[in-house]
């Protein structure tokens, strides 16, 4: 669970350091985007809507997540009878609330896998740690998409031991900003089985990051996963009781 | 006495006829019984075998309480672990003790993800203690760091091949961790919790991954020969309650009453044999004293005395159920060596028999143990056979027997 | 014809202790064997009940594709139309709704992955021995409501003790968050660890509330009129069929089988087993059999010498001997399987396993009762052949009695 919520903060996250050169190494390239997981504050509402053949599932969800990422709340906003629960992330501790249950509740880690949500967001294995401890980086080439826009393709490659259950990422990040523009994730065999598309990009404080992604799972018809920002404030000052217990319980003790 | 004894193996010589048809039954029901007796034990045996072989060990080390709750908490510590290892390696009838760090995890693959049982084992202590290493059907076992092996029916679930990579999420001692592991070799067993809900990887790695330095649990394995209960009540003794030592039965108490009751099963169509036999033993007697009336007759007028021709009787039967006896127990205890060589297929019915424990051949077991239980049902029997008609024969007349028609 | 038979008989009652012990010869194995099967049946019989009174059921009603492990939970959305089609079929004699999902149960600040099962508390305890498990506080009951059962050793973990709260969180991508919070009325101790530490029990309407939907299941649990053992497969399987045809593909109707295979192979292996079981006590009786038959006719030998030296032809002694055989082997083997059938349709009535039996059946969730059963071919196989194994055993000696000369046979020994 805690991954995917770090995946949604870091998908929103994706920040410009500095401008680019031409033609960049692979380390440059991999520090321009690592630099996107830097510190800063984020509080904002996001929407994220989940399509399967048999169903389709919208949730509103506030944000707030500290500098370091080592904490985070989420507050559901919808559908009506969710509203009111939320989630804390303590570093690597994860509680949830509901007004159901009247208490916080602490969840095991591992059990609950990707229940929660039951989305397909990606990014999942980008923020864990910095990427060079799981990946090898490779830049595939340069080139202009439709929009006249210069992207490069870095290939991410996981190390032996790295828990990725994929073979190979690619993402295509476009030249200056090193926004992520599209991640193809790899199985083992070479097939594409699932596909981030990022658009809407909006630049703040001298960061870009997009407003929507779709995050396709190949392996199955019809099954995507929508996020649209609605709103958002970036290094925004967030009161330190916003991650506690305290206040995951109720709101009135977030400060 | 000892004349009548010759007396006795006279006669039997002399009707050959009523000597092989009584013989014959006693045979038959002796190694129906020894089959019976041999089949069920061995069956049995075979069963835990394979459990004991490729699983668990003859015998197993926990920290009391691991077993009612499994949680990383219960673990030996480094030092318990190695103290104990020495402790009980040094013992003759022990042959191999393995640690193991057992922990409940998630594996991923690219298609899926399934709860499983994550055993670290030490792959070059735990051949020495089950055979986990000669089911390897694809690949090879675990060698180095970064490796899993896993079971058949688990791979094909989650669709991995050989050399590629899963994932293994498991809940720490601290936290939630996660590592990428290799898959080099995929086993079948035939023990369904073992193909399909447990992935091996190295001791080390375990350890590593979940913070946790020491082991859940040490399995043993004995030198050929040995006897488990013994060694595990000896055990039990020499560490005391700081350790919980558990034997096959232990760790599958539902199995334990299972078997208790098919003894209880085998011992019910045992007495039936036994009846059918005895009662076939006394209707042959007592019919040939009738028709032997005449010569007792003789006997008794040639000066026997009806205790001594009661006893000739009795005797006559002994030796004949004495006979019929050896050949059933020498034809029962080959028949079950037989068997407990070359064993009884039951592929064919394989279906579910993986989830139930069992391996596809079974073996009897060859024991002289069912022979004494089998002699003493025999000469029971014998003995109450001969009862009516001995006493018969020695209310006779001699005149009146002679005359008998 | 007449005459042969009335001096048939009159030599019989002339020796009546030799007549009785051939008769007995046959009986005695008819008997026994009867016996045999008839236990032979109760076993087997009790294998099935266990299994399918204790346990699944004699068919379950999923819904399809259930076993998918894509699908994580695989729910019937409304169970009634189930319901009521079970209801029309007048074989279904009882049925039973049961929801389960995996879900996590939390106590102060500690919580475990768990299967929560909800269940119709009167009717559920009609086909599990779950009430002889608890072992502190008491079962659920029909009328509870925010009330659950948990194994023991889960308990232990989550620091939680009879009469606590408890909180059970389940999550679905389709239906979202469901909360429970039952209080602790029961504990129970199942012979099998790894359900102490996972099992929770609440009532179906709570468990309905988890995935807010009142009328979900995730199985309907059935059981049918006449089924006597796993001799009336077909019944169920017939059952199984026209129930699949009125509910439909969108659910799955499957024989117990489906739902124990493990049970389902083991009663494989018995069939063989017993047969051979069969086959030595076939073996054995016939011995016996041709033991006394044999016997009877040849110690007769002397007798019929005398008879054929008084001038009978060799056909008509021969057709005494036969004669005699018959009536003696037809009334072992009728008395034989009649005293046999007797007994197994007394003992099929049920009788108790004594005192320490039922204690350790019911530790392995088994019922103590056996019922004795044979069936018609059985108890016409056994009688019908022991009186063809003792007219051959007759016939051999008889025959060559009748060959000898009769000095010969005047002077038979044997």
């Amino acid at each position: 669970m805690s991954k995917n919520l770090l995946s949604l903060f870091l998908l929103i996250m994706l920040i410009l350091p500095a401008s680019a050169q031409e033609q960049p190494t692979a380390e440059e390239l991999l520090a321009c985007a690592q630099a996107n997981w830097s510190s800063s504050t984020f509080h904002g509402v996001l929407s994220i809507k989940t399509f399967r053949p048999e169903f389709s599932r919208e949730f509103r969800l506030e944000v707030w997540s500290a500098a370091d990422n080592e904490q985070a709340m989420i507050r559901t906003l919808e559908p009506q009878d969710e509203a009111g629960s939320g989630y804390l992330l303590l570093d690597d501790e994860l509680w949830f609330y509901t007004p159901q249950a009247g208490q916080v509740i602490s969840l095991p880690g591992a059990s609950l896998g990707e229940a929660f949500f039951g989305s397909d967001v990606a990014v999942e294995d980008l923020y864990r740690g910095t990427i060079n401890e799981r990946y090898t980086a490779q830049v595939l080439g340069t080139r202009n998409d439709e929009g006249g826009r210069l992207i490069h393709r870095l290939r991410l490659v996981p190390l032996p031991e790295a828990d990725v259950v994929y073979g190979r990422l690619e993402l295509d990040l476009l030249d200056g900003s090193c926004a992520v523009l599209q991640i193809d994730f790899f199985d083992q065999r070479d097939t594409l089985i699932r596909e981030a598309v990022y658009s809407d990009l909006v630049e703040v404080n001298g960061l870009t990051f997009a407003l929507r992604s779709v995050v396709t799972d190949l392996l199955r018809e019809q099954s995507y996963t929508e996020e649209l920002v609605e709103s958002y404030e970036i290094g925004v000052d967030i009161p330190q009781a916003r991650f506690t217990l305290e206040c995951l319980q109720d709101e009135a003790q977030c400060g | 006495m000892n004349t009548l004894m010759r007396l006795s193996l006279r006669n039997l010589r002399r009707n050959r006829r009523r000597t092989v048809l009584i013989t014959a039954i006693v045979a038959l029901a002796t190694w129906a019984m020894m089959a019976l007796w041999g089949i069920s034990d061995g069956f049995t045996e075979s069963m835990i075998r394979s459990q004991t072989t490729l699983d668990t060990g003859s015998l197993q080390l926990h920290l009391p309480g691991y077993l009612d709750d499994p949680d990383l908490a219960n673990v030996f510590s480094p030092e318990q672990l190695d103290a104990l290892s020495a402790q009980v390696r040094a013992w003759p009838q022990v042959r191999q003790v393995s640690a193991r760090l057992i922990v409940d995890g998630l594996l991923q693959s690219a298609y899926g993800s399934q709860g499983i049982s994550l055993r670290g084992l030490d792959p070059s202590l735990e051949p020495q203690v089950t055979q986990l290493d000669q089911h390897v059907v694809e690949g090879r076992f675990l060698q180095g760091v970064g490796e899993v092996v896993m079971g058949k029916k688990l791979a094909e679930q989650l669709d991995v091949r050989l050399g590629e990579r899963v994932v293994v999420q498991v809940q720490g001692v601290e936290r939630p961790r996660s590592k990428g592991f290799r898959l080099v070799g995929i086993s079948t067993t035939g023990l369904g919790l073992l193909d399909q809900m447990t992935a091996f990887i190295l001791l080390s790695d375990a350890q590593a991954l979940t913070e946790v330095q020491g082991a859940s649990e040490l399995a043993i394995s004995l030198q050929p020969g040995a006897d488990a209960e013994r060694v595990d009540q000896a055990l039990e003794q020499e560490l005391g309650q700081a350790v919980e030592v558990s034997d096959f039965f232990d760790l599958n108490p539902i199995m334990a009453e299972s078997l208790y009751m098919q003894n209880y099963e085998n011992l019910l169509w045992m007495s039936l044999i036994a009846l059918l036999a005895g009662f076939g033993v006394a209707n042959t007697v007592t019919f040939t004293v009738l028709e032997r009336m005449r010569e007792f007759g003789i006997m008794l007028s040639l000066g026997l005395k009806p205790r001594q021709l009661k006893r000739l009787i009795t005797l006559e039967s002994l030796f004949l159920s004495g006979m019929g006896f050896i050949i059933g127990a020498v034809l029962g205890y080959g028949f079950n060596l037989y068997l407990e060589q070359v064993g009884i297929d039951f592929g064919s019915y394989m279906g579910a028999f993986p989830d139930l424990g069992m391996p596809a051949v079974m073996y009897a077991k060859a024991s002289w143990l069912p022979a004494l239980y089998c002699l003493a049902i025999v000469l029971l029997t014998a003995v109450i056979s001969a009862r009516y008609p001995a006493r018969r024969a020695a209310k006779l007349e001699p005149s009146e027997a002679m005359r008998y028609v | 014809m007449r005459l042969t038979l009335i001096l048939a008989w009159r030599n019989l009652m002339r020796n009546r202790r030799r007549s009785l012990l051939t008769i007995l010869a046959v009986l005695f194995p008819v008997l026994l064997l009867d016996l045999m099967w008839g236990l032979k049946g109760a076993f087997v019989r009790n294998m099935f009940d266990n299994t399918t009174l204790l346990e699944t059921g004699h068919l379950q009603v999923h819904e399809a594709g259930y076993k998918d492990l894509q699908n994580t939970l695989p729910l019937i959305q409304d169970v009634r139309p189930i319901l009521e089609a079970l209801g029309q079929d007048p074989q279904v004699r009882y049925f039973t709704v049961r929801l389960e999902l995996p879900a996590l149960a939390a106590h102060g600040n500690r919580s475990q992955g768990v299967l929560v099962q909800g269940i119709e508390p009167d009717k559920a305890r009609q086909i599990s021995l779950m009430d002889e498990w608890v072992s502190a506080g008491r079962p659920l009951q029909a009328d509870d409501h925010n009330a659950a059962i948990a194994g023991a050793a889960l308990l232990a973990k989550l620091g939680a003790q009879v009469q606590d709260p408890l909180i059970l969180l389940t999550s679905h991508p389709q239906i979202g968050t469901g909360v429970l919070l039952p209080a602790v009325v029961g504990q129970i101790e199942p012979p099998s660890r790894d359900l102490s530490r996972m099992i929770v029990q609440v009532p179906l309407a709570d468990a309905q509330n988890l995935v807010k939907n009142p009328n979900a299941a995730t199985s309907v649990v059935i059981l049918l009129q006449g089924i006597g053992g796993p001799w009336d497969q077909a019944v169920i399987d017939a059952a199984a069929a026209r129930l699949q045809t009125a509910l439909g593909n969108q659910y799955v109707v499957e024989p117990w089988q489906a739902l124990s295979p493990e049970t389902a192979s083991l009663f494989n292996i018995v069939g063989p087993i017993y047969l051979v079981f069969s086959l030595i006590f076939f073996l054995l009786g016939g011995l016996v059999v041709l033991n006394t038959l044999y016997l009877s006719v040849l110690e007769r030998t002397r007798e019929l010498g005398v008879i054929l030296a008084l001038g009978s032809s060799r056909r008509r002694v021969l057709g005494w001997v036969e004669s005699e055989s018959v009536m003696l082997a037809g009334i072992g083997s009728l008395v034989g399987s009649l005293l046999g059938v007797g007994l197994v349709w007394w003992g099929g009535f049920g009788f108790q396993l004594p005192g320490a039996y039922q204690e350790i059946m019911s530790a392995i969730n088994m019922t103590s009762v056996l019922y004795l059963r044979i069936t018609l071919e059985e108890a016409v196989l056994s009688g019908s052949l022991m009186f063809f194994i003792a007219l051959l055993a007759a016939a051999y000696p008889g025959w060559k009695a009748a060959r000898l000369e009769p000095i010969e046979a005047m002077r038979f020994v044997g």
